[in-house]
């Protein structure tokens, strides 16, 4: 009995690994941009605040709001710089903020993209002070030519990753 | 009493006009909203957030900035492929990839279509000043599909019928950005070019970054926000910031990127 549930299993496990794979390569074979999937649960865990400034690596749109500026790390986040003084802005942190790639600031409040939802993130408290869920489109691959929209809203597209 | 109304004025106006020079912040309720670049998608104009995608101009109320809140009743249907928004005064220009619209929120929740100009597929970010509008297309962005790579202008003076005046050649255009006489455009290889708008139907191509070694490495420029004599600059090499008070570009500072390895 044993036997054949170990049996089973591996046939199962075997078979959803060829599946995958398969699938992998054909559906996404010719595209420039792979998405990346994050859970939804995840996702609305996914907003914060690093004190440890990252690198700067594709950076995207910028905003100003004095002395900061936020420059957009796209589908990653905002970098947080102290540009009190212009000769040396001061990389200050980052706000972690999977499929951002847009921002606006009020008072204190950063609105953000959090790849499908709208997040509002204080930026003195360094917290997220509002979600509304699903009111944007999945975010646009890097060279605009891909879009993706399937409604599956267990997994949310978050990025996209070169395809080599 | 007309020293009195004078006086009062003054009392409100210095103020306001000392805070927008040192920050160029803009104010409403209180609270300071910053400014985006020409490729944002997202605006905050009075007690609104106004932002853009694909095929929908949506609103939120964020008269409590901390517990913004969404107007679905209030979506706007446009043609699909909105890239960016910007916002002059009570005005909203939206490029998208088949043209530019102008949107008048005189009354924010209720944005009202003044006029649409169509051309050629293309991608377009958008600002104004004064009477004229400047737009760029970029082609090479292959989801847009067009084949041309300029920057237009506009005379907006009749908001319903915007006048195409100028059409300029360019490389590979991407964000712009304006500030009195100057006018900004990111285009690839230069880098940044520097034109002189005061006659806005003629403008002057004066300077770019060629002769400013610190920025030799910038190929890949995205998009600038000028503000008070600094134009804050995020390109695919890093952010620059260069002071543009006098007659040429200074180069000011710079953060540059650090590609991972497992990119390339």
């Amino acid at each position: 009995m044993r036997t054949l549930q170990t049996f089973f299993i591996s046939f199962a496990m075997i078979g959803i690994l060829v599946l995958t794979t398969s699938y992998t390569d054909s559906y996404y074979e010719n595209w420039t941009y792979v998405p990346i999937f994050m859970a939804r649960a995840d996702l609305e865990n996914s907003v914060s605040y690093q004190s440890s400034p990252r690198n700067m690596e594709t950076p995207g749109k910028i905003y100003y709001k004095s002395p900061y500026i936020y420059i957009n790390e796209r589908y990653k986040g905002v970098h947080v710089i102290d540009n009190s003084d212009p000769e040396n802005p001061v990389k200050e942190g980052f706000i972690v903020a999977p499929g951002c790639l847009d921002m606006a600031v009020k008072g204190n409040t950063m609105y953000l993209d959090n790849a499908v939802d709208l997040v509002a993130f204080d930026l003195t408290k360094k917290e997220v002070t509002e979600r509304i869920k699903e009111v944007f489109p999945e975010p646009v691959s890097p060279e605009n030519d891909t879009f993706y929209s399937e409604k599956n809203r267990e997994y949310i597209l978050v990025a996209w990753r070169k395809n080599n | 009493m007309k020293t009195i109304y004078k006086l009062i004025l003054i009392a409100v106006y210095i103020p306001v006009w000392i805070a927008c020079a040192e920050g160029g912040d803009t104010y409403s309720n209180g609270d300071s909203v910053g400014r985006g670049g020409s490729m944002a998608r997202f605006t905050i104009h009075d007690n609104y957030l106004y932002t853009v995608d694909n095929s929908t101009l949506k609103i939120f109320d964020v008269s409590n900035p901390a517990q913004p809140e969404y107007l679905q009743r209030k979506d706007q249907a446009l043609n699909f492929g909105i890239e960016t928004i910007f916002n002059k005064d009570t005005l909203l220009f939206i490029g998208s990839q088949d043209g530019m619209y102008i949107y008048s929120v005189v009354r924010p929740e209720f944005p009202e279509k003044l006029s649409r100009v169509s051309h050629i597929r293309s991608c377009d970010p958008v600002v104004a000043s004064g009477n004229y509008a400047y737009v760029t297309l970029n082609s090479q962005n292959t989801g847009c599909g067009g084949w041309s790579n300029v920057l237009n202008i506009y005379d907006i003076s009749d908001l319903q019928n915007p006048e195409l005046k100028v059409t300029e050649e360019m490389n590979y255009p991407k964000g712009l950005g304006i500030d009195g006489n100057k006018l900004f455009v990111c285009d690839a290889i230069l880098g940044i070019k520097v034109y002189d708008v005061s006659n806005p139907v003629e403008p002057q191509w004066i300077d770019d970054l060629a002769r400013i070694p610190e920025a030799d490495e910038v190929v890949s420029p995205y998009d600038v926000i000028p503000v008070n004599g600094l134009l804050l600059t995020s390109t695919g090499e890093g952010l620059y910031q260069f002071d543009y008070t006098g007659e040429n570009l200074r180069f000011v500072s710079k953060i540059t990127t650090l590609k991972k390895q497992d990119d390339e």
